[in-house]
């Protein structure tokens, strides 16, 4: 089914680093990855994972010490963009075929300038409208991210919207470009409950309107369920297991997808104390040898210690980098949470009153 | 001095705009207390230790007809309403609203971080807002230690860890020589799970989960009877949340003190707490047990920020439908005001007297069902 699939971004071999105090250290490690066309593609990971640096090599926004290996590709629509350098090169790409969303709206709006300049600033930049042209296009553009009264508020400025819409203003920028890739690098980590279930199912409404490719960063799982069609999650600068949404949640395959999705409250009981991932994070400043996760693995093998994991494939779309898969790998009982992770969803669905999915009966 | 509340209730001819019925001006000449604060006296003469227990014996906070409001010029803003919470003796209460609810105001009031307008609050019955002199001001910081949002900013840069945990310590001398006070902190970072070679490093060579933990370490060492801790996984990754959360929950077991936890999240809120009030525009729209909570929501401010809380489930997700909560489609009027109603033991609503009767309804019917 996947093969059929028009490839909007090919990432083959990235390799990123930084130069730091005259040392190299590599942060993203020899990645490889395809995103199709129209899909929402989540990366889940740990803060310093290297999921946000992942993506601004896509946008060529790495910071000025930042280098990509030579060796690595990075294709969109099948034209190499890791070897762009200059502004002008990215001009063409960056912020009009893909933008990005960040996460804190009131560091990426300028406290300056009114609503309506900044939207209007990119629809002439870009699409060469007139100023009428380009405030009439504003409004609409507002009214699409649902602020009430865009005529009014658009001479507002970004201080007099709360934080909800301030998301909402800069999902509107992004909008204004009708880009073919939209990086949400965590959008609703600053927002409140209600106010990240709305902004989300916005995104999610209007992907189908204009049909663009979503890529979702975040470091919680419990958010990209509603969203995601397909879920990579990184650790250590490496994709440990990509698949669809239904894979990574109903059979996860990493010991790192197993700690992540028993480490959420959502999920835990009262009476016992959740399950958390003990240690921290691998530090890039020493070559890592062998499996990132294994220190921190209970599952890990003497293997982990020494070489690291190849990618293996469990079905169509569903890989994970992890020993445990290999043919000669003894067979592990899995956490107990993870053996009746489709009850305690249940549960907790049944809990809050929500449909129940018919997933387990098919 | 509590409030009579039969003056309080507004005639049609006073106030036609049912919208703004609640909200109490400043400058009527009953609400003239509020800006008549300067030169008071103390309330009540209480030369009591704050941990004597006064009056009932389960009640170790509670606060009535608190109004807390900023002022900017001469316009006065009050955020918290009238607000009336009694927290239990070695609960955990966790307090749900949105941002700008009220949440964190209410909890930094009982820290004095925020003078109330009007109202009280009292400790073990002892009157712990308004003007209470300054030696019980003091008193009241050893007994009660606030754990905050982020980590990063609530600890000082250019102070080493050993400083930071030991600072109630030295303020109060809680210790009797050098020797028991190193004992003191190297047994709470252990408690917390760092290591007493962290002491001599500065917060920023720590990671946010062991900042959150630092945090935890030097509230914990005075030893407090309640911890406020407003938000204090928010800031934080999902992994590392899960630590934190047990950390306080040990903390709670082990030495049985009262817990405020203060979130925006309700399923954290689930996990943890015992009892849930939750907070809407600085008032309290539902209070009741935490299973009971999430069993029969009653306020549709609560049903709204259930229906929000992620689920990690693909199926139960796509299917989700949110509701949004419009404070004006209860249609309140002036001849049937809201209040904070107790609709089933323990299990209290914000509605007026038609609602009221609705929400009994529901649940008689959910009695009748089980039968």
């Amino acid at each position: 089914m996947a093969e059929e699939r028009e490839k909007i971004l090919e990432v083959k071999n990235l390799s990123v680093g930084f130069l730091s105090h005259g040392k190299k250290m590599h942060v993203i490690r020899d990645v490889s990855l395809d995103v199709y066309k129209g899909e929402t593609l989540a990366i889940v990971g740990e803060s310093g994972s290297g999921k946000s640096v992942f993506t601004k090599t896509f946008t060529g926004m790495l910071d000025a010490n930042g280098f990509i290996d030579p060796k690595s590709s990075i294709k969109f629509h099948g034209e190499e963009i890791s070897k762009k350098k200059t502004t002008k090169e990215w001009a063409g790409i960056r912020g009009k075929r893909i933008a990005t969303i960040f996460q804190d709206p009131m560091t990426s709006l300028n406290p300056l300038l009114t609503i309506g300049y900044q939207i209007m600033e990119v629809l002439r930049l870009h699409h060469g409208l007139s100023k009428q042209e380009a405030k009439e296009e504003a409004i609409n553009l507002l009214r699409k991210v649902r602020i009430p009264e865009p005529e009014k508020r658009i001479k507002d400025y970004p201080f007099q919207y709360s934080g909800g819409m301030r998301q909402r203003v800069v999902i509107a920028i992004a909008l204004a470009c009708r880009p073919e890739i939209l990086i949400c690098d965590e959008p609703t980590t600053a927002l409140d409950v209600t106010v990240q279930a709305q902004i989300l199912q916005l995104i999610k409404e209007l992907q189908q309107e204009y049909n663009w490719t979503t890529i979702f960063i975040t470091h919680d799982l419990g958010v990209v369920a509603n969203i995601a069609d397909r879920i990579a999650v990184m650790y250590g600068g490496q994709i440990v297991e990509y698949g669809t949404a239904e894979d990574i949640f109903y059979e996860p395959a990493h010991p790192y997808t197993w700690a992540l999705l028993s480490s959420l409250p959502q999920l835990g009981s009262k009476d016992e104390p959740l399950v958390y991932i003990k240690g921290n994070p691998p530090s890039f400043n020493t070559e890592i040898i062998g499996d990132a996760f294994a220190i921190r693995n209970e599952y890990a093998m003497k293997i982990d210690y020494v070489m690291d994991p190849p990618m293996f494939q469990i079905s169509d779309t569903h890989y994970a980098k992890t020993w445990l898969l290999d043919k000669n790998a003894p067979k592990v009982e899995k956490p107990l949470i993870i053996q009746n992770l489709r009850a305690r969803m249940k549960q907790a669905a049944k809990d809050l009153k929500r449909e129940v999915g018919d997933y387990d009966e098919k | 001095m509590m409030k009579n509340k039969e003056e309080k209730v507004v005639t049609p001819e006073e106030n036609t705009n049912t919208r703004y019925i609640d909200i109490q001006s400043p400058y009527k000449p009953e609400n003239a207390h509020h800006n008549n604060k300067k030169g008071a006296k103390y309330k009540e003469e209480d030369n009591e230790p704050l941990s004597t227990i006064k009056g009932k014996e389960n009640d170790i906070i509670t606060l009535s007809h608190v109004d807390i409001g900023f002022k900017r010029g001469t316009d006065l803003r009050v955020v918290v309403k009238d607000f009336n919470l009694t927290i239990n003796r070695g609960e955990i209460f966790g307090l749900v609203g949105e941002s700008g609810s009220g949440k964190t105001t209410v909890g930094r009031s009982i820290m004095r971080i925020v003078p109330v307008l009007d109202g009280e609050i009292r400790y073990n019955g002892h009157l712990i807002s308004g003007n209470i002199g300054r030696a019980r001001e003091r008193e009241l910081k050893t007994k009660i230690q606030m754990i905050f949002q982020d980590p990063s900013a609530s600890l000082n840069d250019r102070a080493n860890v050993d400083y930071i945990v030991s600072e109630g310590l030295r303020a109060f001398h809680l210790y009797e020589n050098e020797e028991d006070r190193m004992e003191k902190v190297d047994q709470m970072m252990k408690r917390v799970g760092l290591r007493p070679e962290h002491l001599r490093r500065y917060p920023h060579e720590f990671s946010g989960g062991q900042r959150q933990r630092i945090g935890i370490a030097r509230c914990m060492v005075m030893n407090p009877e309640v911890i406020i801790a407003d938000e204090p996984i928010s800031a934080l990754d999902v992994s590392i949340r899960a630590q934190v959360l047990n950390l306080i929950k040990e903390f709670q077991k082990e030495s049985n003190m009262t817990v405020i936890f203060i979130a925006h999240d309700l399923s954290v809120v689930k996990y943890i707490s015992d009892r849930i009030g939750v907070i809407y525009g600085g008032r309290l729209v539902e209070l009741t047990t935490a299973n009971r909570l999430f069993e029969m929501p009653l306020h549709p401010y609560t049903k709204s920020l259930l229906s929000a809380v992620p689920i990690p489930d693909p199926q139960v997700e796509r299917k989700k439908k949110i509701i949004s909560y419009n404070p004006f489609a209860h249609g309140y009027k002036w001849d049937d005001v809201p209040d904070f109603y107790e609709v089933e033991p323990g299990h209290y609503v914000r509605c007026n007297k038609k609602e009221l009767a609705q929400y009994k309804a529901i649940i008689a019917n959910e009695g009748k069902e089980a039968k």
